[in-house]
């Protein structure tokens, strides 16, 4: 293959996890950083998040199944010695959740490093990811995205009839369990304390929950900063499709302020900047509101 | 960092969960990605699992009612008051007299003898287990 790596095929994902072997050898021999978080496959086959920390454990890193590290990396480092420095194995949306984390105080940049790897196109299309790739790739070769409004099961929740859509939506978020899970699992809910624990929004101890108040302040909260790395649908005992509720915003961002959550580590976002960048400056109340109506 | 795989003791599907544990003490929990039963789902229940761990509520030994108040005593002198108790009551009025409230944190093979207990040792079917409230 003339030493590009295809995350396309076997061979080529092996090659890219040798690769990063190679690179994490080498931030460890070279102490660029304490520890590299990643995944070990450990006995029995049996695969989870480790911290490495010595060449002898490499043997086992892998970089499959897709497993978010962005909330876990800032945990780590919150429990850690201030001087303590991690190295994270990225995707795409692990990258854009912890450059959101900087913008928001919530990691030091100068105790994150990041490696690089993209997603294989299978992957892309389970996640419907925009994106499947990080800023800087370290190993292998990027994948092109997918547009998420091509999907049947977003056109259906975000396209056509209103009353149609609004009876689907209704439909799903009914079966919420209120396990917390799409909160708990979001690199990017880090709010202290969390609106969603407050009586005056949620009530303690009833299912289903309010709709309005809990699954909308959510979205809401997470309005200029899902990165949709899909993190809260995959923890859905549910099912809820989580990650269709946030298109419709991102799309307005990305439109109307030409701006992409966590596609930048220092580029603001509209809400948290100086609106100089606003294309249409006498459009006080966006397009995509209308989308959001009862 | 130190993530220990466990199951949710909660109930009876029995998720997978991971532990992390900083110095000794866990102090958060994570769905197993690759665990065939959860599959990377938990409940609020599971999501806070590592909470009730160090919990200054927790109970770490029997308690007896005394009068109005609980006290602590030994697991060999809670067994045996039990037992003796038990016995005394079934053998008086008969083994629909008592009866066995297990939990879903023991083992199934704890639970099996709990009830294998209660059924085949008082003659009674006045057994039940939290999970099931």
């Amino acid at each position: 293959m003339g030493g590009i790596i295809c995350a396309e095929t076997v061979t080529g994902i092996e090659t890219m996890v040798e690769e990063t072997k190679k690179l994490v050898q080498k931030f460890l021999a070279e102490r660029e950083s304490d520890g590299i978080l990643g995944l070990r496959k450990g006995d029995w086959n049996i695969i989870q998040p480790h911290v490495f920390t010595l060449p002898e454990e490499l043997d086992a890193l892998v970089l499959d199944p897709k497993w978010p590290f962005a909330k876990l990396a800032m945990q780590i480092l919150r429990t850690a010695p201030k001087e303590y420095r991690l190295a994270v194995i990225c995707r795409g949306c692990d990258e854009r959740a912890i450059f959101e984390l900087f913008k928001r105080n919530q990691i030091e940049e100068n105790r994150i490093q990041i490696i690089g790897i993209p997603c294989s196109s299978e992957q892309a299309r389970l996640c419907l990811c925009e994106r499947p790739y990080p800023t800087k790739l370290d190993v292998g070769d990027a994948v092109p995205g997918v547009d998420p409004f091509e999907d049947a099961g977003v056109k259906e929740l975000l396209m056509g009839d209103d009353t149609r859509r609004m009876k689907r939506w209704a439909q799903v978020l009914k079966r919420c369990i209120k396990c917390y899970g799409c909160r708990n699992s979001c690199p990017i809910c880090v709010c202290e304390p969390c609106k969603l624990e407050n009586e005056v929004w949620v009530r303690r101890g009833s299912i289903p929950t309010e709709i309005l108040s809990f699954h909308l302040i959510r979205a809401f909260h997470l309005s200029d900063s899902c990165v949709a790395c899909g993190a809260c649908q995959e923890a859905c005992p549910v099912g809820i499709p989580l990650q269709s509720l946030q298109l419709s915003m991102r799309r307005a961002l990305r439109e109307r302020y030409d701006y992409i959550p966590g596609c930048d580590p220092v580029k603001k976002s509209p809400i948290l900047g100086d609106f100089v960048d606003e294309p249409e400056k006498d459009r006080s109340i966006p397009e995509w509101v209308n989308t959001l109506r009862e | 960092m130190n993530l220990v795989r466990t199951i949710c003791p909660y109930c009876g599907t029995g998720c997978g969960l991971l532990l992390r544990v900083v110095d000794g003490t866990a102090v958060a929990t994570y769905p197993d990605r690759e665990h065939p039963v959860a599959r990377g789902h938990l409940c609020i229940k599971g999501w806070t699992a590592h909470e009730f761990i160090h919990h200054p509520d927790r109970l770490t030994s029997p308690l007896v009612k005394k009068g109005d108040s609980f006290k602590e005593i030994s697991w060999d002198d809670a067994i045996k008051l039990a037992m003796d108790q038990l016995l005394g009551i079934a053998g008086k009025y008969g083994g629909d007299a008592v009866g066995g409230l297990s939990s879903a944190k023991c083992t199934n093979e704890e639970n099996y003898l709990f009830q294998k207990m209660i059924r085949a040792g008082f003659h009674t079917n006045n057994v039940d287990h939290c999970a099931r409230l």
